[in-house]
């Protein structure tokens, strides 16, 4: 965020006109208190308060510089914050699609229990009215997911699968996906995507298995060829493909496996510019494939990149300590 | 006294040096406390970002 969004001149000059900034390392000083205190889960989290203190609203997550003068706008003038919508439930308690807007603001927030009693009385409302559709359903049970209710979800999924509602292929395909989360048996999932064609569904399902099959260690053999068929269904336009690329790559460093496949894929991340991580990933693949010297030039060019991390120093010694040459 | 006269020039001239050195290109981060800003209570709105050196 400081590379991009905070040095952007418009959020400056919007923060410079109407906000104190402060940032709190979450894991030193105060820090632990206070990410308890507002319910912080992951990095970065921006919280907005009013000047007593009082959480008005949060930014969870990365966003650009575009995309953060818009939400610091809109927090500002009060539009989709967590009192704007209690104060337009107040008004109007009946409306299924506003508990579940409710819902969602509560999962920002990490507030579960007014997330859930929202999503209890969304449920009813369809039951009630009979509006038991299939994108009603799956939606609260996507909900139910998302606050770690994962049993619900499952039991909402079974019951569009058993009554048969429209694109009940769907509501099967995620209740397999929660029960293998639940049971921690890969097998059915990978059964099922061997025979599917969804491409997100796949990758749902590799990505599903590759952190049971990881968590276990019992398997490096299925993890690597799961982790290689995973990454092959992403196409070059994928925002992320130099990240993901390195992910493998590096991994398949850890279980010594598809090490020619892993050099091919941090070449391919590198196409999209020199970062230093991403080198220091090929370092690693070089030297895994008994490549020492060129892996000593690479780690040099890290070293020379960001010569503070004691990580690339650490490298350059252990590659030279199994230097034969 | 002209000593005297000397010492607050000198003053004007270095807080006007500073004032123009002040990096304007920078993000505003507040060195002050989080308990400290909301006793301050300046009418603003606060943003915290919660990060680590992770």
């Amino acid at each position: 965020m400081d590379n991009d969004t905070y040095s952007d001149k418009r959020i400056i000059k919007y923060a410079s006109e109407n906000l104190i900034s402060i940032k709190i390392d979450a894991e030193k000083g105060s820090g632990p208190e206070q990410k308890k205190k507002y319910r912080v889960r992951g990095y970065p989290t921006i919280l907005l308060l009013d000047s007593f203190g009082n959480e008005i609203d949060r930014i969870v997550g990365y966003r650009p510089p575009d995309e953060f003068m818009a939400e610091l706008v809109r927090i500002e003038s009060g539009t989709n914050t967590l009192s704007s919508l209690q104060s337009k439930y107040l008004r109007n308690m009946d409306d299924p699609s506003l508990e579940l807007t409710l819902v969602e603001k509560y999962i920002d927030l990490n507030v579960k229990d007014s997330a859930e009693k929202h999503l209890k009385n969304a449920l009813q409302y369809y039951e009630q009215e009979n509006e038991f559709t299939f994108q009603n359903i799956f939606n609260i049970s996507q909900l139910y997911y998302r606050i770690g209710s994962v049993d619900v979800s499952i039991e909402l999924l079974d019951k569009i699968v058993e009554n048969d509602i429209d694109s009940s292929e769907t509501a099967y395909f995620y209740g397999l996906l929660y029960k293998t989360k639940v049971s921690n048996k890969v097998d059915d999932l990978l059964q099922y995507v061997s025979i599917i064609d969804n491409i997100e569904w796949k990758k749902l399902s590799y990505w599903q298995v590759i952190r049971i099959v990881k968590k276990s260690g019992e398997d490096p053999d299925l993890e690597a060829s799961l982790y290689l068929k995973a990454v092959n269904l992403y196409d070059k336009n994928y925002k992320y493909l130099p990240s993901l690329l390195n992910g493998f790559a590096w991994r398949m460093t850890e279980l010594g496996r598809n090490l020619p496949k892993a050099l091919e894929k941090v070449n391919i991340a590198l196409e999209y510019g020199e970062d230093i991580p991403i080198l220091d990933t090929k370092a690693e693949v070089l030297w895994k494939l008994g490549r020492t010297e060129d892996a000593l030039e690479i780690i040099n060019k890290c070293i020379q990149g960001d010569p503070n991390k004691k990580h690339y120093q650490d490298q350059k010694a252990k590659f030279l300590e199994n230097n034969n040459i | 006294m002209l000593l005297s006269i000397f010492k607050i020039l000198l003053l004007i001239l270095f807080s006007l040096f500073s004032f123009n050195c002040e990096d304007k290109d920078a993000y505003p981060w507040s060195m002050d406390s989080l308990d400290n800003i909301i006793v301050k209570n300046s009418g603003k709105m606060i943003l915290v970002d919660f990060e680590t050196d992770w």
